[in-house]
């Protein structure tokens, strides 16, 4: 018996060694194309030491940053110590270093994730962490890699939509945004032509076509119990907010004007909205049409098994693989980077569109009761056909021309304008990905000009050939991948009507509720997840259509009524809570 | 007549020559507490009559009364997870608790095999708990073992546990929740209790056998008699964390609390966390937390009294 205990304990510690041993093997810096970081005593004044953070777009790209920053500035002997890349040069860690201050950290420069800007600025907790960028940055023009200057200024260069991601509520611009992301549809085509579909949904009453067909049966294949196969999955709780980014674009194609005022309070001049008008901001029509979309979506019967309690990873195996496998994923442009290690082999099964456009503005625009007069399906079918064209980058004379000679409508410009609009309005999730100087670090010069140089186009090349993505500053249709998935997904920051939104309460908003939360009444505000949690409608189930789709929207009213009256119920309570009687 | 006798001390010169080493060793916990308590809370304690703009009021008061008796304004109501936390809490102290007393018992007397179960219970509780609890999510998930044989057994599952797995349903979730904690809270207490009993003499169990006493007799008349400090200390530990167990209910649920689930101790850190996400307006969760520990101080306080009567202490 001795001999055994003491031959476990041998094991279990040769176990724990190795297990320690391999640990340490992590991010040593052997790879000569990513070297480690420098020691302390070889970063001399002309070196500045950042730290990335490893998310969805790899790290690759910024090693080849590097070698051009350090070629471009050769003659002054600039250097770049990068810090090994983590998921953790994040959020509240990165605030914490900046608060113990360069004296103590040495890091001159973040590129961080989700790090907002009020949070290391005059408003935040401990004050202004990081330097201003107007003059270091904004006022100056990129640096190419042969350390020529661009011909714009980088504000000039950078879209107005993401000037409040990277200014405080001071109005002092100290962020620096460093890449555009788009969250949008994936979709399995290998999967989907089995059915008889090719043309990817371009409106949701598509998407729910689509969907039925894959969950009843269609073209010869059987219905999702049979084939295994599944319309949709997704990550429910709050580990994931894709699928929220997919109901805050239809509010914003549904109406832009209303979309601000939601997550602000304050009407385009920026004034506070009457307590009343705040309120009733929940019961628009806007909010009523993206509930009605999101009871249909998050049906659980619908998600492939296991959506309602799983992980990204899980989900990813969902869309990629065969058995009990979904069709349809939200998710973002950076899919492809996520699954290309597990899933090499298939990834030219998957393609990526924008999100579909809220079918309800089809009707709102070309319905009953407007100078069109065309019943919902006519309706959708304009729309879808108009969305087309604009994914196509035509012009709006074009769109106009090609509505009247193939549909045999006159559409009017204010129309085609509103469709092009509202197909352009893209979920960014690259707005919460901000760069910013550490305060008073001596090398902030030298940090200024890596970002100028990011801000370049020739970087903006090096980020969409390594890391399939676009940055703020350059977007190019990508032509030549073997992948339909990047060529397609590139399309999207390059289309003339491009406008990104993103979901995170500001102003009056911000002051009053201070939360991301979409809802006050329901937990976290986590919609999504609220629906698939809660609803038990009854339309599909056993691989048949049981029940009306009347069931989605009279869940949808109910939620959206519970919300309105939550709201009004605790307004004066809010404003208590937030000092602003 | 005037009494000119001096009085006497308490204390010998002895005694008194000992008060600066016991002053000095009474420091440290006091030191321990005015820093990692006193010095930790006190700004808690202070945001919990703050609003956002930092000016004194009771609303946050009022809304964690509110969230008891109603709803707060998030539209949510704390009894339920309030009952979930103590419901847990009494599978671990009445179910858990008496089984590990047996179980490690048994253990220390050396049956045969003892070492080889001895790694089996120490080794989960070696694990980290977000391993360990992903390893569960997966044992009970859709496709996982225990669903699966479940279903092979002919035991009819709601519809969302055939959708999501046991967790992903109203009726199977908790319940699944309890029956991991209870599991786990079998070996919870093994290794302290462990150190406890080999500290009672191989003496009194020797006398004990030659007077004819069975095992029963050994383990309730004279092992757990002997061990009464260690399980008041345990019991009185316990008492602490009475409404704010929450097992990993953010890590089984991903973060949701979803499918009646939630904990007091889960919504009280959800509530931050969601709060945390906009802005540093962390009143009512602080309020929240300040409610939970005035609730538990007198239980912990007559718990500890009532112990204590209860487990007289024992000189071995």
């Amino acid at each position: 018996m001795r001999k055994f205990v003491k031959m476990m304990a041998l094991m279990l510690s040769v176990l724990l060694v190795s297990v320690f041993g391999l640990t340490a093997c992590g991010g040593t810096g052997t790879n000569p194309n990513k070297p480690g970081p420098m020691k302390p005593s070889e970063v001399d004044e002309n070196t500045i030491t950042i730290k990335v953070v490893k998310a969805g777009f790899g790290v690759d790209w910024v090693y080849e940053l590097k070698d051009k920053f350090e070629a471009a500035f050769a003659e002054e002997g600039y250097k770049l110590n990068i810090m090994t890349p983590a998921r953790e040069i994040n959020g509240d860690n990165v605030i914490r270093e900046l608060y113990d201050g360069y004296n103590e950290t040495k890091v001159d420069l973040y590129i961080t994730g989700d790090v907002i800007v009020d949070k290391v600025g005059e408003k935040g907790e401990y004050g202004v962490l990081v330097e201003e960028l107007s003059d270091l940055v904004y006022d100056e023009k990129p640096i190419s890699y042969d350390g020529t200057e661009e011909e714009l200024t980088i504000s000039e260069k950078l879209s107005p939509d993401v000037v409040p991601f990277i200014t405080d509520s001071t109005g002092k611009v100290t962020g620096f945004n460093w890449v555009q992301s788009s969250a949008g549809l994936v979709v399995n085509t290998r999967k989907l032509a089995q059915y008889g579909i090719t043309q990817l949904p371009r409106t949701t009453d598509e998407m729910f076509a689509a969907f039925e067909a894959i969950y009843l049966g269609a073209n010869g294949v059987g219905n999702s119990i049979v084939s295994k196969t599944y319309p949709i999955t997704y990550v429910p709780g709050t580990a994931n907010g894709y699928a929220k980014c997919f109901l805050n674009t239809l509010m914003a194609q549904y109406s832009r004007e209303f979309y601000d005022q939601f997550w602000s309070f304050e009407d385009a001049q920026g004034n506070n909205l009457s307590d009343a008008d705040a309120q009733n901001l929940f019961k628009h029509e806007a909010v009523k049409e993206m509930l009605n979309v999101a009871y249909r979506t998050f049906d659980k019967y619908i998600a492939a098994p296991g959506s309602t309690n799983q992980r990204l990873d899980q989900a990813q195996a969902k869309m990629m693989g065969n058995n009990n496998g979904a069709v349809f994923m939200f998710n973002g442009d950076w899919f492809l980077n996520e699954v290309k290690l597990n899933y090499p082999t298939v990834l030219g099964d998957i393609d990526f569109i924008n999100f579909p456009v809220v079918s309800a503005l089809g009707k709102k625009l070309f319905g009953a009761g407007t100078s069109y007069n065309l019943s919902d399906a006519k309706a959708d079918e304009l729309l879808s056909y108009i969305i087309g064209l604009v994914d196509e980058n035509k012009s709006i004379e074009e769109i106009i021309s090609a509505v009247q000679t193939n549909k045999d409508i006159t559409l009017a410009q204010a129309d085609a304008q509103e469709v092009a609009r509202a197909r352009g309005v893209s979920y960014s999730r690259g707005v919460e990905h901000i760069a910013y100087i550490t305060k008073g670090t001596p090398k902030k010069e030298i940090a200024a000009k890596l970002l100028r140089m990011m801000a370049s186009d020739d970087f903006g090349k090096t980020f969409t050939r390594l890391a399939n993505g676009a940055t703020p500053y350059y977007a190019e249709v990508i032509t030549d991948s073997e992948y339909a998935f990047v060529n397609n997904s590139s399309k999207i920051p390059a289309n003339n009507y491009f406008s990104l939104i993103s979901a995170r309460a500001n102003g009056y908003r911000f002051q009053l509720l201070g939360t991301n939360a979409e809802f006050t009444s329901i937990a976290q505000g986590h919609i999504p997840n609220h629906v698939v949690t809660t609803l038990n409608a009854g339309v599909y189930k056993n691989g048949e259509k049981i029940g009306s789709i009347d069931e989605y929207f009279t869940a949808a009213t109910t939620l959206l009524n519970n919300e309105y009256q939550n709201v009004v119920n605790n307004w004066q309570a809010f404003k208590n809570k937030a000092g602003l009687n | 007549m005037v009494t000119t006798e001096k009085k006497r001390s308490k204390y010998s010169r002895l005694e008194r020559k000992d008060f600066p080493f016991v002053y000095l060793m009474v420091l440290f916990p006091v030191a321990q507490f005015l820093v990692f308590w006193v010095y930790v809370n006190a700004s808690s304690i202070a945001l919990s009559f703050q609003n956002a703009a930092g000016e004194f009021t009771w609303n946050n008061f009022d809304t964690v009364f509110k969230a008891f008796t109603k709803a707060d304004i998030f539209n949510r109501n704390l009894i339920d997870p309030l009952k979930r936390s103590f419901i847990l809490w009494l599978a671990g102290e009445l179910l858990c608790f008496p089984v590990s007393l047996i179980t490690t018992y048994v253990l220390t007397r050396k049956i045969a095999g003892h070492y080889i179960f001895r790694v089996c219970y120490i080794v989960p509780s070696l694990m980290g708990s977000i391993i360990w609890t992903m390893l569960v999510s997966e044992m009970v998930s859709v496709s996982g073992p225990v669903t699966l044989l479940l279903t092979e057994l002919g035991v009819k599952l709601p519809d969302d546990v055939t959708l999501g797995g046991l967790l992903a349903a109203n009726e199977t979730a908790f319940p699944t929740i309890l029956a991991v904690k209870v599991l786990m809270g079998f070996i919870g207490n093994n290794a302290v209790l462990t150190g406890a009993y080999t500290r009672v003499p191989t003496e009194l169990f020797e006398s004990a056998q030659l007077d004819g006493a069975d095992f029963g007799t050994e383990l309730f008349k004279i092992a757990i008699p002997c061990i009464s400090p260690t399980i008041c200390t345990l019991l009185t530990f316990s008492l602490c964390s009475i409404f704010t167990c929450d097992y990993n209910v953010w890590l089984f649920t991903n973060g949701s609390g979803a499918y009646e689930t939630s904990t007091i101790g889960f919504e009280l850190f959800n509530l931050t966390y969601m709060l945390s996400q906009g802005g540093n307006d962390y009143g009512y969760p602080a309020a929240l937390g300040v409610t939970l520990t005035i609730l538990t101080m007198p239980v912990v306080i007559f718990g500890k009294w009532a112990l204590e009567k209860i487990f007289t202490n024992v000189e071995v």
